[in-house]
């Protein structure tokens, strides 16, 4: 890949400090994105992933949540160390973000106007005037109807698919570099979350904005992503290129999701089996994999180690000592 | 918009007659006659009886309402049956002191409430947000005629920043009108400030875990618009309802004020008449506040209107 480096994830951990004990909701994460390039975070409710995209914009809700270590390298400076006014001035024009709620993401008393005004008078330093006419374009551009009385409309007076069209014009109205798209369609009726997805997918091409893409959906990272990180339990248990990770899974968790999921190309006569068991309790991880109560292919050994992130294959990594029979398609060994 | 404003503003009128009836009738039913009182311990029936005459209390009950309702529609707000002053002058002479100590009060209650309420908010948790919220706490523990006493007790009469007692206009003396209502207006601003603090605490904090305040903040918005902007729109209905009740508080609060540090306002005007049974300024004082009161609601209802849109129906 020639494109530069826009975010390197180094290490990161962020824990939230609950009466049930320390929950490490992310552990030791890392990954690279580079400028333009969409990556696909996925991985079961509670696994991380919304975590992992507020750390990145430093808004882990504090208390109880804490970035305890780690470095976010996001276009040559650690975001981790910078002062609040400066994270400030990322947020927002460098770095947009999407959230899963369009039903309560935006503010309900006050109009789509004055809120897709903000950035822009923020970070651009626009008039009222030519952020309300930046306004009307970018409702255009994302295929609102009637752009210019929508301006004075309220949250509530338009629909989910519609308010999820505000936050993305929000969301790149600086033109970011950077766009986090937390579930941003998964609240939305199927033939909604295609068009809005398309509209995400065209505008950051336009852009050349580089794009996280966090869902549980493994048809959309399959539709639009060029790699993908497989969270489980607070880590990354398998990353690579999206054909590598699909096309060649090392880690039973990735074998299982994509076993559990209704692909596009799905037989008629392939079966859908959901992962056994749950994901376990954060606050208290055992020693080994935490995968390894769910797991067909475990041996002693992931009782008792916890297997790091490991080569297996061309920019490939996964998290399994025995992804070289999960490779082979041979579970059932079980100790 | 527009017809529920009018809707809104039509419906105080049966709430006016409605307030009309109760007030003449109260009136009219509290034990003690005007006309004893007047003609003294020494009178004959017959003074008393003459007395009666005079002041219309022989007629029937319901031709002195009719009468009643028509003089102050035409707004003839009657006579004090000791003074013979009319209550139009009696309420211009004394009504100076009380929109001082009302307006101030209420003023500084805001100005001080929200924004320790919102900081309280922000801050919750910490050090910053228990000093505010106990003081908000004795605030609205500590009775105001109590705090109203020490307050004289330590800042008039040990230290003497402050007259004991007394108003002075801020015509005859405009230093001299500062130093009169500095007291009783901090009373009324401790105490209302008080409860906005509170309410405005509670509505942040819980307006603060909202998504949409997570998105202003991924805008890179600064903290102080993302809470004025953001969170205290979003959580005006309950700070307003709190102070249209307070505005409310505030005209009956104005009585104990009043009394406490011996000002001539309408509180205490209201007072002695009453003790006097001087029913014709009775009735129009009742009046006029009741309905002070209505606006108040009226006021607050409309505000409604303006901060949410969602009520806008
Ligand atoms: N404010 C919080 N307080 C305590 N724990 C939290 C908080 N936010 C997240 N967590 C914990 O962090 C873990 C990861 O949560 P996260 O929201 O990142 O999951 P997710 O992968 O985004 O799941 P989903 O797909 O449901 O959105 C969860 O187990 C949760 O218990
Ligand atoms: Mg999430």
């Amino acid at each position: 890949m020639t494109a530069e480096t826009l975010l390197d994830v180094k290490n990161l951990s962020t824990h939230f400090r609950t009466r049930l004990g320390v929950i490490k909701a992310v552990d030791n994460v890392s990954f690279v994105l580079h400028e333009g390039e969409t990556l696909g975070l996925v991985g079961e409710s509670g696994c991380g992933k919304s975590v992992t995209a507020l750390s990145i914009m430093r808004l882990v809700p504090s208390p109880p949540g804490r970035i305890v270590a780690g470095k976010i390298i996001f276009r040559g400076q650690d975001l981790l160390t910078m002062s609040e006014q400066e994270v400030r001035n990322v947020r927002g024009r460098d770095i947009g973000m999407i959230f899963q709620e369009p039903m309560t993401s935006l503010n309900p008393v006050l109009t789509i106007g004055r809120q897709l005004r903000e950035p822009l008078e923020l970070h651009l330093g626009m008039t009222k005037n030519q952020a309300l006419r930046k306004s009307t374009e970018l409702l255009q551009l994302v295929g609102m109807p009637d752009p210019e009385t929508r301006l004075n409309s309220f949250p509530h007076q338009i629909s989910g698919g519609q308010r999820q069209r505000v936050m993305i014009a929000m969301a790149l109205s600086c033109e970011p570099t950077l766009l986090i798209a937390d579930e941003a369609t998964s609240a939305l009726d199927v033939t909604i979350q295609a068009q809005i997805l398309e509209i995400i997918k065209d505008l950051t091409d336009r852009i050349g904005t580089a794009v996280i893409i966090i869902t549980h959906n493994l048809g959309v990272v399959a539709r639009y992503a060029d790699t993908v990180n497989v969270m489980y339990a607070g880590r990354i248990r398998e990353t690579g290129s999206l054909d590598s990770v699909y096309k060649d899974p090392k880690h039973p968790y990735t074998v299982g999701l994509l076993n559990s999921v209704p692909t596009l190309d799905l037989d008629a006569d392939a079966r859908l089996e959901p992962i056994r068991g749950e994901i376990p309790n954060l606050a208290d991880l055992p020693p080994g994999c935490a995968f390894v109560d769910r797991c067909d292919y475990a041996v002693q050994r992931c009782q008792e180690e916890d297997p790091e992130l490991v080569e297996v294959g061309d920019l490939h990594y996964g998290a399994c000592w025995e992804h070289e029979r999960v490779a082979r398609n041979l579970p059932g060994v079980t100790v | 918009m527009t017809a529920y404003i009018i809707k809104r503003v039509l419906a105080v009128i049966p709430i006016l007659i409605f307030v009309g009836v109760l007030t003449f009738s109260l009136v009219h039913i509290a034990p003690g006659d005007a006309a004893n009182i007047m003609a003294g311990d020494y009178a004959g029936p017959d003074d008393v009886k003459l007395i009666r005459k005079e002041l219309g209390l022989d007629k029937p009950i319901a031709t002195q309402f009719v009468e009643w309702v028509g003089r102050t529609l035409r707004g003839d707000l009657g006579r004090s049956i000791y003074s013979g002053k009319s209550v139009a002058e009696l309420v211009r002479t004394r009504v100076g002191p009380t929109i001082s100590l009302t307006v101030l009060g209420g003023l500084f209650a805001v100005l001080i409430g929200i924004p320790l309420g919102v900081f309280a908010a922000w801050k919750a948790g910490s050090r910053w947000d228990r000093v505010i919220q106990i003081f908000a706490a004795l605030g609205i523990s500590i009775p105001g005629f109590w705090l109203g006493f020490i307050m004289i007790l330590a800042f008039a009469v040990y230290l003497r920043w402050f007259p004991v007692i007394g108003y002075v206009s801020p015509a005859e003396s405009f230093t001299g009108w500062i130093r009169s209502i500095t007291l009783p207006v901090s009373l009324l601003a401790i105490s209302g400030s008080s409860i906005i603090i509170r309410m405005t605490r509670a509505s942040i904090l819980e307006v603060l875990r909202e998504d949409y305040i997570r998105t202003a903040r991924a805008k890179g918005l600064a903290n102080r618009a993302v809470l004025f902007r953001h969170a205290l729109r979003a959580g005006a209905i309950p700070i307003i309802t709190v102070i249209g009740a307070l505005a409310g508080g505030l005209i009956t609060g104005v009585v104990v004020t009043e009394t406490v540090f011996t000002i001539p306002g309408l509180g205490r005007l209201v007072a002695e008449t009453v003790k006097n049974r001087d029913f014709p300024v009775v009735q129009s004082m009742l009046m006029l506040l009741a309905s002070l009161y209505v606006f108040i609601n009226l006021m607050v209802d409309l505000a409604y209107v303006f901060f949410d849109p969602r009520v806008r129906l």
